[in-house]
């Protein structure tokens, strides 16, 4: 196994371990699109983060600039957490909508805090006159400031680790000497409800990182030696584009924003054909448009990494949500038959090592690899420890060409030597017509048939050598299993943690195709099967009907545009399981 | 009259006799030779259709991908490997009606490639149809009562997006030097 693929230590360790709720709080802000939901959310979890926690942001906001209505909540705990639970302890409103929106996630024991002017009469409200504060310190646009402060005094926390936040987020500058006033206002402001939601600071380390989805993906990418990228802006699949954008000079990524996602693949397509190392990242209306270009990858046996990120369709759908309902075009875009191989991290850091390791099999491959993500893993914030890297870099596969040089030669497993354009004395020709080893178009019959072959026998490298594991939580002597893929993985291991059924364990399909031959053993030690997906119809649960002809016994759904919370699977659990 | 070395031998060639496209083949051949471009350098990209398979026909590098699609791999390989000559050549229906918004984009883009474009004014390949330059009235299979679009101008519209070169010829006529290769200075 890949050493990229390896399970990351912090996640196994504390997959099993007992949340423990008084060590915990989850607060959730709620406001219009620019009120800075995001800001505070990013400052508030690198607070945590320095305070010795682990935090968890997961944002769910509208398809608008400005208005609507959004939320971000925010775990944070001193055990790992990866999914959110209902129970929220805080909740800061921006505005009267927020208080509608939020209110059915809030209990009686839940601490809501806003302005008084604004939310107006709500019973047990904890005023925070912002507007007011804010002109002590020079305007609005300070108000996410004293929100941090306020938070941090009820939580009995000093302005250390928050400041340092601060400083982080805006650098050292002018802009940050007023907002670090404005927290201690906001701090100040709070002195009669100083640890009403009282928090120990956890042990302090170093090193951590706080990342969202996005960024695990395209780090990911350049440890892929990802060195071309060409994309049409799409949410939730941008990310990744403006982040590597920011990193390509000093990584040497050449980066174009395509005309559309046609132009898109075909660009990849041509940056591998000249020696070039290039993903795509679009979500499924723009990977639909690709789909021809899926096709083309898979005649002239280019490699190709295409990040899918998901969110609900058909059409338009919800834009900023999340679902799991692509699987299915990942596995049957573009006409004819060809070898593919599709992973769905379920995790940031698997994030990284899906998309790094996507490279590595597209290139031996000479396929087209989809990651297949979705909204809600690349709208994430949480912390992690330093990506793992492989010991050596990315290899080259490339070949110095001879002068009798022939692209499609027959070789082990279908690959043929891959040359590129000027390295060599031979001609690099490839064909979207079916082809001879030359790369000519040909319509021989014979020679049809030994393409063909050819291509579909390159099946088996993604099959066995370089397929990715599924990862087993719990006894390996279970007799039901429940499958999961992708961002439901930490809402059920959670879930499982809190119940501990007999007998019961959870297998996280990683390379959800073709599917590998460890997944297929663990179906056939299983004696009950249940598949939970975030999508209306089953994709997955189908695909491994089709391919394993295993029988399933229950599946899970959910498709509001939401991803599982740990309660929710706790409850059908409970409901299916009888628990 | 020496053998042209850019033209591969022994070519199984799909045009029709008389076909425009020969005349453009031997063309763009003269031209590598004139200019001496390195065939170990060139890379020729097409679509798909009969002008698409000029690069069958000749002795350098290349890429006959998708139909519309010539473009937009062209600019990845020259942005891949810059020391590479990049040529994309297609027919009319393919740079101008299936890759029509890459043509645009390409020009605005100016990575520095060749892009030639056989307009023959209709599609040959599958048989007739109008393409986008085809003029008015034109009755084909399809149109059975005649083309009623405005033909596209590609000149024109390359011109007004600041095409660095852009020149037209018909190949019925003798050769026109300079056509593909832009004059120094």
């Amino acid at each position: 196994m890949n050493k990229l693929a390896s399970v990351p230590a912090a996640l196994e360790m504390n997959a099993f371990t007992k949340a423990d709720a008084k060590r915990e709080i989850t607060l959730i802000l709620g406001g219009e699109a620019g009120h800075g939901l995001q800001t505070i959310a990013r400052i508030l979890s690198r607070m945590f983060m320095y305070g010795g926690l682990h935090v968890l942001a997961v944002s769910e906001f509208m398809s608008r600039i400005r208005g609507g209505s959004n939320s971000v909540t925010l775990r944070a705990s001193f055990n790992t957490v990866r999914a959110l639970n209902e129970k929220i302890d805080l909740s800061v409103l921006f505005d009267k909508a927020a208080l509608t929106r939020v209110r059915g996630r809030c209990s009686p024991e839940t601490l809501l805090i806003g302005d008084q002017k604004i939310i107006k009469d709500e019973a047990g409200l904890l005023s925070l006159p912002l507007s007011e504060l804010a002109i002590q310190v020079g305007g609005s646009v300070y108000s996410n400031s004293i929100v941090c402060g306020y938070i941090t005094r009820m939580l009995d926390w000093d302005l250390t680790p928050l400041e340092a936040s601060l400083v982080k987020f805006f650098g050292d500058t002018d802009t940050q000497k007023i907002n670090s006033d404005a927290a201690r206002i906001g701090w100040e402001y709070a002195v009669k409800e100083k640890g009403r939601c009282a928090m120990p600071q956890g042990e302090k380390y170093s090193g951590r990182l706080l990342l969202d989805g996005s960024q695990a993906v395209a780090l990911g990418a350049l440890a892929g030696g990802c060195n071309f990228i060409s994309s049409y802006p799409m949410s939730p699949s941008t990310g990744v584009l403006t982040h590597l954008a920011q990193m390509a000079e000093a990584h040497g990524v050449v980066v174009e924003q395509a005309e559309d996602e046609i132009s898109a693949i075909n660009m990849g397509l041509g940056s591998w054909y000249a020696g070039g190392r290039a993903m795509v990242s679009t979500s499924g209306g723009g990977f639909d448009l690709m789909a021809e270009g899926v096709s083309l990858c898979g005649a002239i046996e280019s490699p190709m990494v295409i990040h899918l990120a998901q969110r609900p369709g058909p059409g338009t759908g919800l834009p900023t949500r999340t679902e799991q309902g692509d699987l299915d075009i990942a596995r049957y875009s573009g006409h004819g038959e060809f070898p593919r191989a599709i992973l769905a991290p379920g995790s940031l850091e698997e994030a990284f090592s899906c998309t790094a390791h996507a490279f590595t099999m597209a290139d031996l491959s000479q396929s087209p690899v989809i990651i297949l993500t979705d909204q809600y893993l690349l709208d994430t914030l949480c912390d992690l420890d330093p990506f793992e890297l492989p010991d050596t870099p990315p290899q080259s596969r490339i070949v110095t060409t001879t002068e009798d040089y022939r692209r499609y030669a027959a070789g082990p497993d279908g690959i043929s030597p891959r040359g590129i354009p000027g390295l060599g004395s031979g001609r690099v020709c490839v064909d979207s017509d079916e082809h001879d080893d030359g790369g000519r178009i040909t319509e021989d019959f014979d020679v049809r048939i030994s393409m063909v072959e050819k291509r579909l026998s390159r099946m088996r490298l993604l099959r066995e050598d370089l397929a990715m594991s599924p990862r087993l939580y719990g006894t390996t002597d279970y007799n039901r299993l429940i499958i999961g893929w992708g961002s439901t993985v930490a809402a059920v291991t959670e879930a499982l943690e809190q119940l501990k059924p007999t007998a019961t364990s959870f297998l996280q399909c990683v390379q959800l195709y073709p599917v590998p031959q460890m997944v297929i053993d663990h179906l056939h030690k299983a004696k009950q099967i249940i598949v939970i997906e975030n999508n209306a119809t089953g994709q997955f649960a189908r695909l491994l009907r089709s391919e394993t002809g295993c029988a399933i016994f229950s599946e899970w759904h959910k498709y509001n545009g939401l991803a599982f919370t740990v309660d929710e699977v706790v409850d059908l659990l409970r409901q299916e399981v009888r628990l | 009259m020496s053998v042209n070395p850019y033209l591969r031998d022994g070519c199984d060639i799909a045009w029709c006799p008389g076909c425009g496209n020969y005349g453009i083949l031997k063309l763009v051949s003269e031209t590598l030779q004139e200019l001496k471009l390195d065939p170990q350098q060139t890379v020729l990209v097409s679509g798909i259709g009969q002008a698409a398979k000029t690069p069958q026909y000749l002795n350098v590098h290349f890429f006959n991908g998708l139909h519309g699609r010539a473009l937009p791999a062209a600019t990845a390989i020259k942005a891949s490997n810059r020391n590479l000559w990049v040529i994309a050549e297609s027919g009319d229906g393919d740079m101008y009606g299936e890759g029509g918004n890459h043509f645009l984009h390409c020009i605005r883009r100016n990575p520095d490639l060749t892009n030639i474009v056989h307009n023959n004014m209709v599609y040959g390949l599958t048989k007739g149809q109008a393409s986008p330059t085809s003029p008015l009235g034109l009755v084909t299979p399809l149109q059975v009562n005649g083309v009623s679009l405005e033909p596209f101008n590609p000149i024109a519209v390359a011109i007004a997006l600041n095409a660095s070169f852009v020149a037209r010829a018909y190949v019925g006529h003798v050769r026109w030097p300079g056509l593909v290769r832009q004059p120094e200075g």
